[in-house]
């Protein structure tokens, strides 16, 4: 079993492909996509022809401004980050591992396993705790929040905390203590 | 104080702070960081 899962590990890790686009390809840089800049040019006008209708110091203006300088912000940002714009003006995440797109999905992702695995491997820790004291019941409705904070703390180390208990053999329950349907 | 400390520890009550703080921090975050399309590297 041990084998097998870092077999699959292996297989994940090498199988990236780390391809280049070429000039046929349907996405271009944003920076370069006329479609991008057009669409980059019309929200701004729009946002400046709504100014228009209010005066100059009034909320409604400055919250208008502040979006302007958002909208602008937002599209020289994309530009100038290298991702990539199809037809529609739009940017295209690249989410099949080429290197130079990585944290358009892998980081991302990495960080979102990191961080659910975190709230997960605490979870699983409080209630094995709360299990091992006089009314665990209890516990799990009024928190000892003084033991939740300290796992909270030391969830950051999930991934080793988890390896551990996984090559020990603790992760999982043993088959004996499984319920199963008469057979 | 021990039982308001007790009934500030009850599931609801706790969900809600707890929540409330994880919206606020991502609510800043947008705030200080917007338009976040990818992880800028």
């Amino acid at each position: 079993m041990k084998r097998f899962f870092l077999g699959l590990l292996t297989f994940a890790f090498f199988n990236f492909s780390v391809a280049e686009y070429s000039s046929a390809d349907v996405l271009v840089p944003c920076k370069d996509s006329k479609s991008y800049n057009k669409r980059a040019t019309i929200q701004v006008k729009k946002l400046k022809a709504r100014l228009k209708k209010y005066d100059p110091a009034s909320p409604a203006y400055l919250a208008i401004e502040q979006r302007i300088t958002r909208t602008e912000n937002r599209f020289a940002n994309y530009a100038n980050s290298g991702l990539l714009c199809g037809t529609d003006g739009l940017p295209h995440l690249i989410v099949d591992g080429r290197s130079n797109h990585n944290g358009e999905f892998i980081v991302p992702a990495i960080m979102f396993l990191y961080i659910a695995g975190w709230i997960g491997w605490v979870g699983r820790c409080y209630l094995q705790y709360a299990a091992t004291t006089e009314k665990p019941n209890e516990k799990e409705i009024i928190i000892d929040v003084k033991a939740a904070l300290g796992f909270m703390a030391s969830g950051f180390l999930w991934p080793f905390a988890g390896w551990k208990q996984f090559s020990s053999g603790k992760l999982v329950a043993s088959n004996d203590t499984i319920t199963v349907s008469p057979r | 104080m021990d039982d308001f400390l007790k009934y500030l520890s009850v599931a609801p009550v706790l969900c809600t702070v707890w929540l409330s703080l994880t919206a606020a921090m991502i609510i800043e975050a947008n705030r200080l960081f917007p338009d976040a399309l990818f992880f800028p590297i």
